[in-house]
């Protein structure tokens, strides 16, 4: 192609005596030697009316903002906001997305001083606005082709005519042929990125009859830089209503565009302007599919342009846009975007472009033009991922999108699985503490070999909770939470659950030591069960256990009392043996009950009672309804058992019974009466020796010294009121 | 000593048909120097009188005074550990349990020396106890127990070549809940023709061997418990004694439970010992015992003198104890005695006694 342009300055040189460097004026020089007078008075009144157009552009200037500032704030859109793109011809303001095509490279059949760049556009409420960039250099220009509608338009350049006079043939006519779809309606052109409008440069309507109008007093348009084989950039801007006849965006309009590169009009010296020779496309945007001709002035049958879909004013991106990347889960990202701006027919699909700084991108992976979404596995957890897209037409790509970014990390979900108890046969409640953003949850768990259940799970602000039936004796179990962010990522708790679940075991038994013995203490149990003691009420710091029994495995005899929920209450001798516990001052014990056990229940008449064997002995207690709770104070720990009094007690002073009568110290078993009202209370050997005396209404085998009495027969003597009542009993040891 | 000590018994056996001989023999085992190498009580305290005429009753006193007044000065509080051993008899009951220095077999539950003193007859002794009566029971309670307690027990003695021998049991029992047998096996023998010339003056000593007993009855507290455990239990002891007799005088000391044992069927439990010191002194219409009981720690005592009246062929006794007050009366027709007994524990504020009646047969 050089060759020929070799020829064709040869003959230039020859013919015209001009320098390369003054060709452009020579050009036009020849344009008015050549009979294009019309064309060269019409250059000659825009020259004289610039500074019209000069003072034209300034009120623009002043009454655009005016105008965007009165104008009605309802009929403005919300979320766009005017592009206003600054007309000068300076491209560093365009954003990203809105570089419609890519083309700085090396492709151009006449080298990289005739080349395209880039080609921006967008748009606002009241204009469309493009950008080009490119070099061109022996007289070669840049056109732009702009089809807005369908029904119009022309299928060759070459047979455009003047502006203002269809008489002549444009000498920025050229030799494109055009397809059926794709009929442009404007031309913009420049000469070597120079944008000189007294020199017939500018935008130009092209009607179906090949007439031409010239536009420039319509549009805003300025070129910088430029010129023989310098890199040069224009800007345009053009009202909706030049190229749709109408103000206002023109929603679901589609534009067609095409950029390129050609070469200048060669009059050859004759005056018949059908002698000219005019060139055809030699680089364009988008990249054609069919090879451009060999010789320069041969035409070219353009078959490939971009569409620019003009759906909605907001959506102004020219490339793939509304970008999102979602978390699928801490290893995964899911980009989604709109298939929407440019659309090239033959478009080869889309480059995801990914960093974890946003500075160094580098190509992810190349997907299908079809494709809208794209999932990218693998990826580093508690990172943050940068993505963008660039579509790419014929192996070049468009603009980037906007950049979006996702900090992957499984939801901030905390739990450790741990042994605890758990009230047999009542409900057990799971809670995980977990950020906001969780749609779902679920629990997964299973009891020993059962099989798995599922529970769906409570969202409450940073809380997950649910509750499981717990079965009614100590059992290992395995779970693991499934959770569901808004997007529909799924996590596990664990991580690579239900490969790995959480195993904990299930205690019917909880224990509480109580360290010290010289201050007060606050025993904490699982489920609301509390002991509160006063210091110097245990000899020695002790593990005090707590377990719930089956109400069915425990045997009582009938009682009117209905009972609700038992407990046990005990520490372990050295042979891991359950002993009761004696307190030297009384102390305060707090029992859980459900609400499912007092179903039918007066709540304020639950007591507690203590359960000897099959004996029970009523110790009473407060009930705090809003805590499900009830407290009474003891003197040592045994089985309790919460009951529902149906009838009030009568405070009766009389020895009702006696309790475990024969009994073992070493298991700090006591004898105890159900006698309100004792007084004094005294146990006596078979020698009628006195061991031990006291008020209290039990005796733990051991005389006054503390010193656990020898196996064999006791005798007490009970003062109830004004009664002395004598009975025995036997230390077992 | 045990070669020279046998040698020594071996000429005794020879010398035995003369009294010229056995003084000869006295004089031998003095020149032989037997009485310093030998035991620490015939060496320092029961010196025969032929050689020294001062009575070892002063030391045994010395003793006594001592051990009576130490526990006093350690603690106030008696019977820590009240053990009850069944087997006493209606005799020492009327007299505050005291009679380990008295001067009858009936008594061998408390020495076991006094055993010896039925090397020439055979003796069977039987009493019943049956505490707290007149104590209230109470009825219709659930989990009470009466204290419906008794005890019986039953010794025989019989004299054997040298030596006095004996078995007896005791019991003890709360009904339907408790009982605590003991069955003893007694040796005693006097010291008399060994140490001593006269016959006012004599030494014993004896031994028991003890195989106690306890038996539970399971209720419904404690069925699973003696299920798993064993609701009975035995454990062997044994008792060592020494009494002192000078003619109306009487000293004993008896060390009882000095064999370490177990009874307990949940963890080890070990029957306390016990050191049972006792005086008496016989006059013409009477005579007064003191004793003195405590336990291995010296913790826990019980002092308890008494006394008996000789009036119209009924000897009429009286003591006093730490904890109780007794009183009690015995009959006796030619080789038949009948004892009865009332201890009144007045700690325990009550209008009951125990009533004890014993009966002794001498053949």
């Amino acid at each position: 192609m050089r060759g020929q342009r070799t020829e064709w300055q040869s003959t230039s040189a020859q013919g015209q005596k001009c320098t390369r460097a003054q060709e452009h004026k020579c050009t036009r020089h020849k344009s008015e030697v050549g009979g294009q007078r019309k064309t060269s008075h019409l250059s000659s009144l825009i020259s004289h009316l610039y500074p019209l157009f000069t003072i034209r552009y300034l009120l623009f200037a002043i009454l655009y903002p005016l105008f965007s500032i009165l104008y009605p704030l309802p009929l403005r859109s919300a979320t766009f906001p005017s592009r206003n793109i600054t007309i000068d011809g300076v491209l560093s303001e365009w954003h990203e997305d809105e570089l419609v095509y890519d083309d700085s490279q090396n492709d151009s059949p006449w080298g990289v001083q005739n080349e395209i760049h880039k080609l921006y556009m967008t748009w606002d409420a009241s204009a469309l606005y493009i950008g080009v960039s490119g070099v061109q250099k022996d007289g070669n220009n840049l056109l732009v082709y702009i089809d807005t509608s369908p029904l119009s338009g022309i299928t060759d350049a070459s047979l455009l005519r003047e502006p203002g006079n269809a008489a002549n043939l444009w000498w920025w006519r050229r030799g494109n042929k055009f397809p059926q779809n794709f009929r442009p309606d404007f031309q913009w052109h420049m000469y070597q990125m120079g944008l000189r409008l007294n020199e017939g440069h500018g935008l130009f309507k092209l009607n179906p009859d090949n007439t031409t109008q010239n536009l420039n007093d319509y549009v805003v348009q300025i070129a910088t830089g430029g010129g023989t084989g310098i890199l040069g950039s224009a800007e345009i801007k053009i009202p909706w209503g030049v190229l749709y006849g109408a103000a206002g965006f023109p929603v679901g309009q589609e534009i067609k565009i095409i950029a390129m590169v050609t070469g200048g009009m060669d009059t050859r010296g004759t005056a018949d302007p059908s002698d000219d020779l005019f060139g055809s496309a030699r680089d364009t945007i988008p990249d054609q599919h069919g090879k451009f001709p060999g010789v320069w002035y041969e035409s070219f049958p353009v078959d490939n342009w971009l569409n620019i879909d003009l759906t909605t004013l907001a959506d102004r991106s020219t490339i793939p846009r509304k970008l999102k990347a979602a978390s699928l889960s801490e290893s995964q990202v899911k980009l989604t975007w709109h298939h929407r701006g440019v659309v090239e027919r033959n478009l080869a699909g889309f480059n995801i472009y990914h960093s974890t700084n946003n500075v160094n991108f580098v190509l992810y992976k190349s997907v299908m033009p079809s494709a809208t979404s794209y999932i990218i596995p693998e990826l580093s957890s508690n990172t943050t991922h940068y993505f963008h897209i660039r579509a790419i037409y014929g192996g070049l790509e468009a603009g980037k999108s906007e950049t979006v970014k996702v900090f992957l990390t499984r939801p901030l979900m905390s739990h450790s699985p741990i042994e605890v108890f758990g009230f047999p046969s009542r409900n057990l409640e799971f809670k995980v503490d977990a950020q906001a953003g969780i749609s779902s949850a679920k629990l997964y768990y299973r009891f020993g070999n059962e099989s798995e259940r599922i529970q769906n799970m409570t969202i409450n602000g940073g809380t997950l909770s649910t509750s499981v039936l717990m079965p009614p004796s100590e059992v290992d179990l395995y779970y693991y939470f499934e959770i569901k962010n808004p997007v529909g990522a799924v996590h596990y708790l664990p991580y690579n659950a239900p490969t790995d679940v959480y195993s904990t075991k299930i205690r019917s038994v909880v224990s509480s030591y109580a360290s010290r013995v010289d201050a007060p203490l606050k025993l904490d149990f699982s489920g609301d069960v509390k002991i509160n003691s006063p210091a110097y009420s245990l000899l020695s710091p002790t593990t005090i256990y707590m377990g719930v029994l089956e109400i069915a495995d425990v045997s009582i005899e009938s009682s009117a009392a209905p009972p609700v929920i038992f407990y046990e209450l005990y520490t372990l001798n050295k042979r891991g043996d359950k002993v009761g516990l004696i307190f030297a001052h009384p102390v305060s014990i707090t029992l859980r009950y459900f609400d499912e056990d007092i179903v039918g229940y007066d709540e304020s008449k639950l007591a507690i009672y203590r359960i000897d064997g099959k004996n029970l002995t009523r110790i009473g207690g407060t009930v705090n309804a809003s805590e499900n709770t009830i407290t009474a104070t003891v003197s040592h720990l045994s089985k309790f058992g919460i009951f529902h009094e149906l009838t009030s007690p009568t405070a009766v002073s009389e020895l009702r019974r006696v309790i475990r009568p024969v009994f073992n110290p070493g298991k700090n078993e006591v004898v105890e009466f159900d006698a309100p009202g004792i007084v004094s209370f005294k146990i006596f050997d078979l020698n009628g020796q006195e061991i031990f005396s006291s008020e209290r209404n039990f005796w733990d085998g051991r005389n006054s010294a503390g010193v656990i009495v020898m196996p064999g027969i006791y005798v007490y003597r009970l003062e109830i009121g004004t009664r002395k009542i004598y009975g025995s009993c036997v230390v077992v040891r | 000593m045990r070669g020279q000590r046998t040698e020594w018994q071996s000429t005794s056996a020879q010398e035995h048909k003369c009294t010229r001989a056995a003084e000869n023999r006295e004089q031998e085992r003095e020149n032989r120097g037997l009485v310093a190498r030998g035991s620490w009580l015939v060496a320092h305290f029961l010196q025969p009188p032929s050689t020294s005429h001062q009575s070892p009753i002063y030391p045994l006193f010395a003793i006594c005074y001592l051990l009576f007044t130490i526990p006093y000065t350690l603690s106030p509080i008696p019977y820590l550990y009240a053990f009850y051993e069944p087997g006493i008899s209606a005799n020492a009951l009327s007299r505050a349990s005291g009679g380990s220095g008295g001067l009858s077999s009936k008594n061998a539950w408390l020495n076991p020396a006094l055993a010896g003193l039925s090397e020439k007859v055979v003796e069977v002794h039987t009493n019943y106890r049956k505490f707290f009566l007149g104590m209230p029971y109470e009825k219709d309670i659930p989990g009470y127990i009466a204290p419906d307690i008794s005890e019986k027990n039953v010794s025989l003695f019989v004299p054997v070549e040298g030596l006095s021998g004996g078995v007896s049991f005791s019991d003890v029992s709360l009904t339907n809940t408790y009982s605590q047998s003991v069955y003893a096996l007694y040796l005693a023998k006097s010291l008399k023709d060994v140490i001593y010339t006269t016959d006012f003056e004599d030494i014993y000593l004896g031994l028991s061997l003890k195989y106690v007993s306890i038996s539970y009855e399971p209720d419904e507290y404690t069925r699973e418990f003696f299920a798993k455990y064993s609701s009975n239990k035995g454990a062997l002891t044994g008792d060592f004694g020494v009494l002192y007799k000078r003619d109306s005088f009487g000293a004993g000391v008896s060390v009882k439970n000095f064999i370490p044992s177990n009874i307990g069927i949940y963890e080890n439990v070990g029957i306390p010992a016990k050191i049972l010191m006792g005086v008496s002194k016989k006059m013409s219409n009477f005579n007064i015992q003191l004793d003195a009981l405590f336990d291995n720690s010296r913790r826990n005592y019980d002092i308890m003198p008494s006394i008996e009246l000789h009036l119209f062929k009924v000897s009429w006794r009286a003591g006093l104890g730490l904890s109780k007050i007794t009183t009690g009366f015995g009959i006796s027709w030619g080789d038949l005695d009948m004892d009865f007994a009332f201890v009144y524990p007045y700690r325990m504020e009550g209008n009951f006694l125990d009533a004890v009646v014993g009966l002794s047969y001498r053949m």
